[in-house]
């Protein structure tokens, strides 16, 4: 992996990497990345997707709780509020 | 008054509290001043809870109001993995991300202890994010084994082990993504449990990698690992990946069982005197009446690579949450896009950002087939191989970590050898199995005895077959199980 693929990677996961951090971490990226791709020897027969057994669960939309129960608890680990909302930067 | 804590089990304490020759407050008081003494050397606490004293009192109150009918865990107190949360606590997961951190809500493992009136006596230490093995990746300070301070205890939850060990704590909840409750059991000679992946609520448990994740309790016997499994586990509607509750147990097996040995171990290189422990283990398995057989499972010999496609994959779209938004550090910048960076760039250390930039890579475009999905193809290929094997043996059996404890900074340079710590417990997360170490006996090291763990790993939901088999194991070996 190149220092500029590192750089977009760190971009993708809104990570900030020190410059003094690039090397260290390419070298460790290259050997976890060449380790892994042991995989691509594997044979493999099992099913393609669509044919496993794994499924979506969604709770029933049933006894919600009265409004603003919990708001007071969550709102406090909040870094930065403005009248009981959350506050950020503009974006647009 | 003194109570001897060395060899007190859960069962034993029941049996005092119920017959009130000690108040659940004179254990926790006992427990408290345990660490008072030895936590400055051995730091399995990132806190020791100031309400623990409160907590020992309304177990106290349980016990005049119930008598002897009190659940088994009243009274019992406990260490809790710093990433599983108690409304009101802080609950850091090891990182400066979430150092000030206080959970909103309890977990449901939380819940159901409380319930029963156990005692919190603090947050154990790990590492950050539970992604390490040797707790030496805590942003706030290592945990040292309390047999050799000078190795670790394992990871990634190496605090709630060592309290347990060190007498900080009768039992303790840690979580195991790749074998982060058996591997620091094994290292410091105490029993822990993976259980079924589904059996025990992930919710309230901070999430690394979802479909990996399971929470597992800690303790002295595989008797008491029982008693905690069994209050924890049980339909939880919070987490959508929970079982249904058990309709029956499985039916009983004989007591004479096949117990598998993969071939794959002939392919990892264990230590010696780990590998003669496993022996010496296999004649007292073989002398109990079981049968001993080779099984193969062809593509076990993938789970650790497939683990650090699917593990970082998972944690990457995880950790995605901890934005500087919503809940602990923020650090500013010049928009809300450096905001993220920044606060993300300051609030995690160097392993867990490694694995969100792997993790990262393999879900990108271009990579995504080639890592992600070739990974979940090969895990379903382990799952099926598990399934055929126990079709024919009721047990498989390994050495939980490949060696005893290694010292402190030994691994931290190399990402790799890390892992490879894991490679016999990695297998189970994968198939989402059941999987229980206990203590096997001792290796020598200079002058220290350091302890080894023996692994059986379970069908799905034979939790309790594995604890049968422990706890018969147990009867064969008298370890000391405290230092």
């Amino acid at each position: 992996m190149d220092e500029k693929e590192l750089k977009k990677l760190a971009q993708l996961s809104r990570i900030e990497v020190g410059e003094s951090e690039l090397k260290g971490l390419q070298k460790d990226m290259g050997s976890i990345l060449e380790y892994v791709s042991r995989i691509k020897e594997a044979p493999h027969t099992a099913p393609k997707d669509g044919e496993e057994s794994l499924r979506n669960v969604f709770r029933d939309d049933t006894a919600p709780h009265e409004s603003g129960a919990y708001t007071e608890d969550i709102v406090r680990e909040v870094p930065k509020t403005s009248d009981g909302f959350v506050r950020v930067k503009k974006i647009l | 008054m003194s109570i001897d804590l060395k060899k007190l089990t859960i069962t034993e304490a029941h049996t005092r509290l119920a017959q009130k020759d000690w108040s659940a407050l004179e254990l926790t008081d006992a427990y408290l001043s345990v660490i008072e003494e030895r936590d400055p050397a051995i730091h399995s606490y990132l806190e020791v809870f100031d309400d623990a004293r409160e907590n020992a009192r309304r177990a106290d109150a349980l016990i005049r109001e119930k008598g002897k009918d009190i659940h088994p865990l009243t009274g019992i107190p406990f260490s809790i993995k710093d990433n599983i949360l108690i409304k009101g606590h802080v609950a850091s997961c090891g990182s400066k991300i979430l150092e000030k951190y206080r959970a909103a809500y309890d977990a449901t493992a939380v819940v159901r202890l409380r319930d029963e009136g156990a005692v919190f006596l603090g947050r154990g230490n790990m590492d950050e994010f539970a992604m390490g093995s040797s707790t030496e990746r805590s942003a706030f300070g290592t945990t040292k084994n309390p047999h050799d301070i000078s190795r670790a205890p394992g990871g990634s939850s190496g605090g709630p082990a060592a309290a347990v060990a060190m007498g900080g704590a009768l039992a303790a909840l840690g979580s195991d993504t790749g074998g982060s409750v058996r591997q620091p059991a094994s290292f410091c000679g105490i029993v822990g449990l993976k259980p079924t992946y589904g059996s025990v609520s992930r919710f309230g448990l901070v999430a690394m990698a979802s479909s990996l994740d399971q929470i597992g309790p800690f303790a002295k016997t595989a008797a008491d690992a029982r008693i905690i499994f069994e209050a924890i586990s049980g339909h939880d509607p919070m987490d959508s990946t929970s079982l249904p509750d058990r309709s029956g147990q499985k039916a009983e097996r004989s007591e004479k069982l096949t117990i598998g040995i993969p071939s794959f171990m002939d392919e990892v290189k264990v230590d010696d005197d780990v590998l003669k422990n496993f022996e010496e283990s296999i004649a007292i398995l073989k002398k109990m009446g079981h049968t001993i057989t080779t099984v193969v499972l062809p593509n076990v010999q993938y789970s650790l690579p497939v683990y650090y496609i699917i593990m970082p994959a998972e944690a990457s779209t995880n950790l995605a949450r901890f934005d500087g938004v919503r809940y602990g550090l923020h650090k500013e910048g010049e928009n809300l896009f450096e905001d993220y960076t920044k606060t993300r760039g300051a609030g995690f250390g160097a392993e867990v950002r490694r694995r969100i930039l792997l993790g990262t890579y393999v879900l990108s475009a271009g990579y995504y087939d080639a890592y992600y999905t070739q990974a979940t193809i090969l895990r379903r290929q382990i799952t099926a191989d598990f399934e055929n094997v126990f079709a024919d043996v009721d047990a498989i059996l390994t050495p939980t970590s490949p060696t005893p404890a290694f010292a402190l900074g030994e691994r931290t340079d190399d990402p790799l050898r890390m892992y490879s710590s894991d490679v016999f417990t990695v297998p189970a997360n994968i198939g989402g199995l059941p999987a229980l170490s206990i203590p096997s006996g001792f290796v020598k090291r200079g002058t220290a005895s350091l302890p080894v763990g023996l692994q059986f790993t379970g069908a799905h939901l034979d939790d309790s077959l594995l604890l049968d088999i422990g706890e018969a194991f147990e009867r064969e070996t008298e370890y000391s199980f405290i230092v």
